[in-house]
Parts: C-alpha cells; structure tokens; sequence
C-alpha cells in the first residue's frame, strides 16, 4: 500500500523517509526475542547456582539471617511491586495474603496434622484461591480506594484469627507454633529454622517469582496489563477485557505474596496475629518505594535496604526516626526508587552512547525492556 | 451500514439527545456530523459506540442491534472509534501498542494501516513523546486495526491547523476509499467537512437538522439559521 501523497507534512516532524519499518511477525519477534536471551539467560542460572553459596562465603549466621529475612520481606514486596507495575494499583494490606499463607501452613500442620510438603501445597492453592476470590472483587476499585480495601482485608483478617471461637483453630493472640513431621525438600524443621540451612529454599525461591513476575511482565498479558494501566477505556474500545487481566495480575502478586508468607512459616514455625498487621505489610510496602516497581530487583533490592537500615538504625536507639528520616530522603531523592534511578542512569548512558555512534537506534522508555 | 432509531440521551432533566434518526448505507465513504456546540454531536457518537446508554432508541449496524452490545463487542462487530481528545496509549511504543490492538483483532495488514497513515518514522517511538499530529493518526490507526466496517471519530482534527486538517482529512478520504470503511466524522471544521464528507448530518439541540449531500445540507435553511448564518 503506498504512502498518501503529501501526508508527511501533518506534524511537526520534519522530513520523513518514505518507507516505514513493517510490523516483524509473531514468528520472527519470538525467535529474535529467544536469541536475545540466551546470555542473559546463561548468566541469570550462574548467577542463581552462586548465590546458593552465599553461606560459605558471608560465614556470619547474623549476617546470613538478615539476608534470609531481606528474602521474604522482599518476596511480599515483590507482590506489591508486581501489581503495581502491571496495573497501577498499589496494595496497602499485603499481609493479608502473606499472613494467611503462614496461618495456612500452621493450621495444615497443627489441625490437619499434614506433612510439610502437602501442607505448602495447600498453603499456596489456598492462598492463591483467596487472592483470585479476593481479586475478583477489589479490581474494579480506582487507586486509592483498592488500597483501603485491601488494608482493611488484612485487618478484617487479624480479627479474624483472634475470634475467641476460632482460638482453637487460630491460637488466638497467642498465635501457633508448628511443629512439622517429613522434610521440606530434604531438609529437616530443624535444619530449615537456621539461617545456613533455610538459605537454598529462600534463595531459589527469590529467584523462581523474580523470574515468574519478569516472564509474566514480558507476556502478552504483561503487554495488555500495561496497555489498560496506560488507557483502560482504548483498550475496552480496541476489543479487550479489562477486568480478566486484572483480576489475573492480582491473583500472581497474592501467589508471590504466599510464597513470602510460606517461607515465614517454613523458617519461623510460628503463626501469630502481627504477621497481618498493617505494619508488616508497611515494611513490605516501604521496601517497595525504596527500590521502585518498575523493574523485577527493585521491591528486593528496597527490602534489603530496609533490613539492614532497621539493624543499623535500632543499634542507635532511634529505629523509627531514623527509619522515618532515611524513607523521606529516599523517596524524595528518588521519585522512582533506587532501582528506577539506576535504571534510568544506564538507559541515559546508553542514550548518550548512540548518540555517540552515528545512525545508532536510540532505544527509548527503558521501561518495558528493563522490566 | 449504520441504522439509528428514535435515539434519545438525557443527563438528568437536559436531554442531550432526542428522537434521531440516522441512515448510513454506504460502505467506503465520509459522513460528517456538524452542529454547534451542545447539539449532541459526542453523545450521539457515545450512544452508537456503547460509551453512553442511550434511555430510548435503538442502534444496528449491518442490520444487527447491538444497543445493548458491550464496547469490546461492538469492537468485535466492527465499529471502532477514537476521541475528542487523542486517545493512545501514553507510555508504550507506537509500534507496540498496534500490534497487540492488531493481534486482538486478528489485523492481518497492520503495515498496510501503518503506511497509509504514514506511521514508520514513529513506529518505534514512545507515543506521548511524538509530535501531537502523529499522535492523533496513530488514534485513527487504532480504530483501523482489526478491518473495521465503521469507524466512529470524534473531532480527529481538534487541536491541528488548517494545514494540518486539510491533510488528515485527505487521509481519512484515502483510508474509508482504500478499506471500504465508513467513517463518521464529529468535525468543528466546517469548510472541511464540506469539501471531503460524502454525506453530512446536522444537529442542534439534540435534534436532527438535516442530513443529505454537502449542497443540500449547506442549503437548508434550517442548518444555516442554527449553525452556518449567512456566512455559508
């Protein structure tokens, strides 16, 4: 089909080629787009097969226990993170899905009496099928008032727990310790509450929903979630579902959210009405401001931060004005999280690198790529 | 094509619309809706894409009622629209946001679309980072994805030159010739819609005015004395 004589002329933009580049097919954008991942995927597994040996190097159990706990705040921070990339809504109350996993898991063990392994199953099915429920209804809500929908689920559910009729279920204020029988991937209850021997399962776990939310970013559904995010009434008007996806992303982030609230389970053995607390789920929520949603490392990268700020900060005294100070300045230094600044550093390096190279592409809005 | 019965649209006590009747039966043309400001011009495009529920009347494209059809039905059946205001998607790439909306549609010619309406420069650019004209035929080529039969557009021109009207109407008349699409056009732009609209529809005050040939439209006393005065 020829170009429309005249038409170039339209805009600002001043002049242009005669030949557009032609839409590649599905085909060839899927080969191309496997070719291109190939190292990075080589240096991901290597970088994967090194952290399992972490605890050889740091030789600190201190030290290897913050980063353990680094892991599952940064798991629930993820959740968060996730969502509100894909879809623009940011969850206040995390721990009601991180918190009901671990309830899930104590009440398997304690009144079902499964072993570890089936009881994570049915932690994360349920968790999942809660978040999907859950999803379900609180997607419609714009912005502001799904954050308080979702506060008020995770406190809903505190009460909840610490109903007096459910005390035998719930343990009440007291909360559930857990005693499990078998081994979770080999390793024993005891062996997985030190930080040496919980490390493989909460490293691969890390890595397995970072990889899951990058590839569910990079899916056909991470492009319409982005596209009703960017305009939800052009997407409707182009022929799309708003709602599915929607309802699809949420379900993922409460999935990684349970990931986080397993691994607490695993490693503590213990169940208790804080881990729904609105303050849990504000460490989760502040780590993701911290490193910034718009890429997969961020909310991690937050969660570290915000564990090691609270040990150095809590050795002066002063844990929540200096935790308060450091958050304000983080924030305000940086909009789009530390994640966001570095990322936008590297996408302008590059920028001013084929500015550099004579009819180099210039790649702008790092944005998708990077996620 | 497009059949509109006894259409009618109220906010409340102000009735934005009432009773129009419309016929679009030919496929492949230009029809422009004029009127001033507050004749009903938007609601009557709200109403026939499904954005607003109409309290009375029906609507049926290709003899099909769709008044209680969804917009992505509708989409799905054919008719397309774009917006007052440019309605892309901010954030994604202009090459990005065609092919999903392509894919979705099962748009078999996308470079086609992109070269009619002059896209590749921008193709791989972010789509609010564009200059506002592009970013306005890259909402036009939005509602083209997908082989529409009925294209619905609200003030595509709003915002552009005269200059610039003048081309994207030329566009318009290649694209509904060359895709055998009809396309109806909310316009402001009068001297436009009189020289490239095959048919026109005049309202005021949620009323139908007239509706006919450019000549005839331009020549009724009722359009002249509501909108055009004794300039036209």
């Amino acid at each position: 089909m020829a170009v429309v004589p005249g038409v170039s002329g339209l805009s600002a933009v001043a002049p242009r080629a005669a030949t557009s580049p032609r839409p590649s097919s599905a085909e060839g954008t899927a080969r191309a787009r496997g070719a291109g991942l190939l190292k990075p995927g080589i240096v991901v597994v290597v970088l994967i097969v090194l952290g399992l040996f972490v605890p050889s190097v740091l030789k600190s159990t201190f030290y290897l226990g913050l980063l353990v706990n680094a892991i599952t705040l940064g798991i629930a921070a993820l959740a968060i993170g996730f969502l509100a990339h894909q879809s623009g809504l940011m969850m206040f109350g995390a721990a009601a899905f991180t918190g009901s996993a671990t309830y899930l898991f104590a009440i398997a063990v304690t009144q079902f009496g499964w072993n570890a392994m089936t009881a994570a199953a049915f932690t994360l099915v349920g968790a999942t099928l809660l978040s999907a429920l859950i999803g379900a209804l609180v997607v419609r809500a714009r912005p502001l008032p799904f954050a308080m929908l979702t506060l008020a689920l995770a406190q809903m559910l505190r009460s909840l727990v610490m109903v007096t009729d459910f005390r035998p279920i719930t343990g009440g204020d007291d909360g559930l310790a857990l005693n499990f029988s078998g081994t979770f991937f080999g390793l024993t209850q005891a062996q997985l509450s030190t930080p040496e021997g919980f490390w493989p399962v909460a490293w691969l776990a890390l890595c397995g929903v970072m990889l899951l939310a990058w590839a569910a970013g990079r899916s056909r559904t991470g492009s319409v979630l982005r596209a009703i995010r960017s305009n939800e009434e052009r997407m409707r008007f182009s022929g799309f579902n708003t709602y599915l996806p929607r309802v699809l992303a949420f379900t993922l982030s409460g999935f990684i959210a349970a990931v986080s609230g397993l691994l607490t389970g695993l490693y503590t053995a213990f169940a208790s009405p804080e881990l729904l607390d609105f303050a849990t789920g504000g460490n989760a929520l502040v780590s993701t401001l911290v490193g910034g949603i718009s890429t997969v490392a961020g909310p991690v990268l937050g969660a570290l931060l915000y564990v090691v700020g609270q040990d150095q900060f809590g050795a002066t005294g002063h844990l929540e004005l200096l935790t308060g100070l450091g958050v304000v300045l983080v924030i305000v230094a940086f909009p789009e999280g530390i994640m966001g600044f570095i990322r936008n550093g590297i996408a302008r390096l590059f920028k001013r690198g084929a500015h550099a190279v004579p009819n180099a592409p210039v790649k702008k809005g790092a944005d998708h790529a990077a996620r | 094509m497009l059949r509109v019965e006894d259409l009618s649209v109220s906010y409340g006590s102000v009735k934005a619309l009432e009773g129009v009747n419309l016929e679009v039966a030919q496929r492949g043309i230009l029809h422009g809706v004029i009127g001033p400001n507050g004749a009903g011009k938007s609601t009557l495009m709200d109403a026939i894409t499904g954005r607003r529920k109409p309290t009375r009347g029906r609507v049926f494209v290709n003899g099909q009622d769709i008044t209680h059809q969804s917009v992505a039905q509708r989409r799905r059946l054919g008719m397309s629209r774009s917006f007052q205001r440019t309605s892309i998607f901010p954030g994604i790439r202009v090459g990005e946001q065609l092919e999903l909306v392509a894919s979705q549609l099962g748009e078999t010619d996308l470079a086609g679309i992109v070269d009619t309406l002059a896209l590749g420069p921008v193709y791989d650019e972010i789509a609010d980072s564009i200059a506002y004209g592009d970013q306005r035929r890259v909402d036009i080529a939005l509602a083209l994805v997908g082989q529409p039969t009925l294209m619905l557009l609200d003030e595509p021109a709003a915002g552009l030159s005269t200059s610039e009207t003048v081309t994207l109407f030329q566009h318009l008349a290649t694209v509904v010739r060359q895709r055998n699409v009809t396309a109806l056009v909310v316009e402001h732009d009068v001297d436009a819609v009189f020289r490239f609209c095959d048919t026109i529809t005049a309202l005021d005050l949620g009323r139908l005015l007239a509706n006919g040939s450019p000549a005839q439209v331009r020549s009724d006393p009722k359009v002249i004395a509501a909108y055009l005065g004794t300039a036209a």
